[in-house]
């Protein structure tokens, strides 16, 4: 029973994990809370549905097409809206209100094409199930653990190890000095974006699999437990954001298999508040005065 | 021919004019200042040629190419460099984290290079190369934000407001610093409030007043020039 839900939780964690690293990436280098995510995220797992079931592209290319075309989408947001507002110096929280839309626009328009009902998401092959200490454990389950893992590290490697992860950090910090320093700041903001939000949608993906469903409020649902994720590990930080969503997954699991799993999300969040109570700046966040 | 030419170059923000028409030209191997008091538009000047602020109307010619119309980035990557005013090092990056950025568009053995160059002109840096910039005090960021400037091999070096801040024998330092810089062969464009200093070591100045250029010349004559000592040098 533990083992099995210790599986479980790890599954859901990572998936909460790589859409929280989507929050962290733009946060990291914007401050700026990119509600859209969450809408890519779904997006990912329609997107499969679009181009597999309905229109019979090869699998590996609809997963390839449903990444390139959120990573587009987000893009196109930064370009088209959340770049301009920047340059006219308005507050912060414009930005965020504009990202909120574009979510709005985007669960919407899946609703159109799609209904409101739950669509089956179909996987690129099927799976017979083993058994592993006493639990029973479906081999995709290790494939996400897998590939968040894998991403997990081309990310930390890409933020710490290039010097385009240093000038991203940098723009975190002074994005007009970093401008002096012949750094193409829009460029880095724009790859960020794409970089982000494909983590997002493939997380969509891998969701829509392991559940063989997606709709659109899996957009609210999942998406604010992988926001939480990542504000608990410390919004902005890598790795904060791969053990935030473990926690927030683990727990919930636990919570669902030992205690109640209808209060499971309730149950969840009481924890995280207590825990940020603690430790406002999340996990792994350091606590910043700022200078006046 | 000159190194950087400014023709009736013209700087707003929103509905603020700040810089309304000014021409004037800086000299290869030359130290040119700029000086004025406060809202002078001398900073807004500076951050126009490197082109975080956008200009209005006029023409900026660099080395010979009109680069009226380039982002920031190519017109670093071509040669220019600003130490901003107020330092703006990266706070939670260390000295040589710091130094790296400057060198962002260099390959990795011209990174080397700097540094070696950057510690040997400021020596106190490279004790410092591990410690995060934001704990340095002033004078030490005031350096390693000309290091970092200088980190690109730049034609021309602009530093606005260098002393700004400073303890007296710190700024006389970075004073000897700017012009051993200069020896070594990078034009100077600065800009101070500090300007008895700024002249002594100066080939030209200009003197500007609410966004206008008011007066220019040599920099020994400036600095005995009526109205400029009367207007920023004290009346002495």
């Amino acid at each position: 029973m533990f083992f099995q839900q210790f599986i479980n939780g790890l599954a859901v964690g990572s998936i909460y994990a790589l859409v929280a690293v989507g929050y962290s990436m733009v946060y990291g280098v914007l401050k700026l809370i990119n509600f859209a995510n969450n809408a890519f995220m779904v997006a990912g797992a329609f997107l499969i549905v679009l181009l597999y079931s309905w229109w019979h592209v090869p699998y590996w290319l609809t997963v390839i097409l449903s990444l390139f075309l959120c990573g587009a989408g987000a893009v196109f947001m930064e370009r088209a809206s959340l770049n301009p507002i920047r340059k006219k110096g308005a507050p912060g929280i414009s930005a965020l209100i504009c990202t909120v839309g574009y979510s709005t626009v985007i669960t919407n328009l899946l609703l159109y094409i799609f209904g409101s009902q739950t669509i089956a998401v179909p996987s690129f092959s099927t799976f017979s199930t083993f058994t592993l200490l006493g639990a029973v454990i479906d081999p995709f389950t290790i494939i996400i653990l897998a590939t968040a893992l894998v991403m997990m590290i081309l990310l930390t490697w890409l933020t710490y190890g290039t010097k385009y992860g240093e000038a991203m950090r940098a723009i975190s910090q002074n994005s007009v000095a970093t401008q002096l320093m012949g750094v193409n700041v829009n460029r880095i903001i724009t790859i960020t974006f794409f970089i982000g939000t494909v983590c997002a949608a493939l997380s969509g993906i891998m969701i829509g699999i392991y559940y063989s469903a997606v709709d659109t409020t899996m957009s609210f649902t999942i998406g604010i437990k992988a926001f939480a994720a990542a504000i608990l590990g410390g919004i902005g930080i890598l790795h904060g954001s791969l053990v935030g969503g473990l926690v927030v997954g683990l727990l919930e699991t636990f919570v669902a298999g030992y205690i109640s799993a209808g209060y499971k999300d309730a149950i969840a969040f009481v924890i995280l508040i207590l825990v940020l109570i603690i430790r406002p700046s999340g996990l792994f966040g350091k606590q910043t005065q700022q200078k006046v | 021919m000159a190194l950087l030419e400014i023709r009736d170059m013209h700087t707003s923000y929103g509905n603020i004019k700040a810089v309304k028409g000014i021409s004037f030209e800086v000299d290869q191997g030359e130290i040119v200042t700029l000086i004025g008091s406060n809202g002078a538009g001398k900073s807004t000047t500076l951050n126009t040629i490197v082109g975080t602020v956008p200009i209005a109307s006029g023409e900026i010619w660099f080395n010979g190419a009109n680069i009226t119309k380039l982002p920031c980035h190519e017109r670093v990557a071509l040669g220019i460099a600003l130490s901003p005013e107020g330092r703006q090092v990266f706070p939670e990056f260390s000295v040589e984290a710091n130094l790296r950025m400057g060198a962002y568009t260099m390959s990795k053995s011209e990174l080397a290079e700097g540094q070696e160059q950057a510690y040997t002109l400021f020596p106190i840096l490279k004790e410092r190369r591990r410690q995060a910039a934001g704990t340095l005090s002033g004078g030490e960021q005031q350096m390693l934000a000309v290091a970092r400037a200088l980190m690109c091999k730049p034609k021309l070096l602009m530093l606005d407001e260098p002393s700004l801040g400073l303890a007296p024998l710190i700024v006389a330092e970075i004073f000897k610093l700017i012009r051993r810089i200069n020896e070594m062969g990078t034009t100077i464009l600065l800009v101070e409030q500090n300007a008895r200093m700024a002249l002594r070591i100066s080939n030209r100045g200009y003197v500007l007043e609410t966004g206008n250029i008011v007066l220019s010349g040599k920099g020994s004559d400036l600095a005995v020039d009526e109205k400029v000592r009367a207007a920023y040098l004290g009346g002495l």
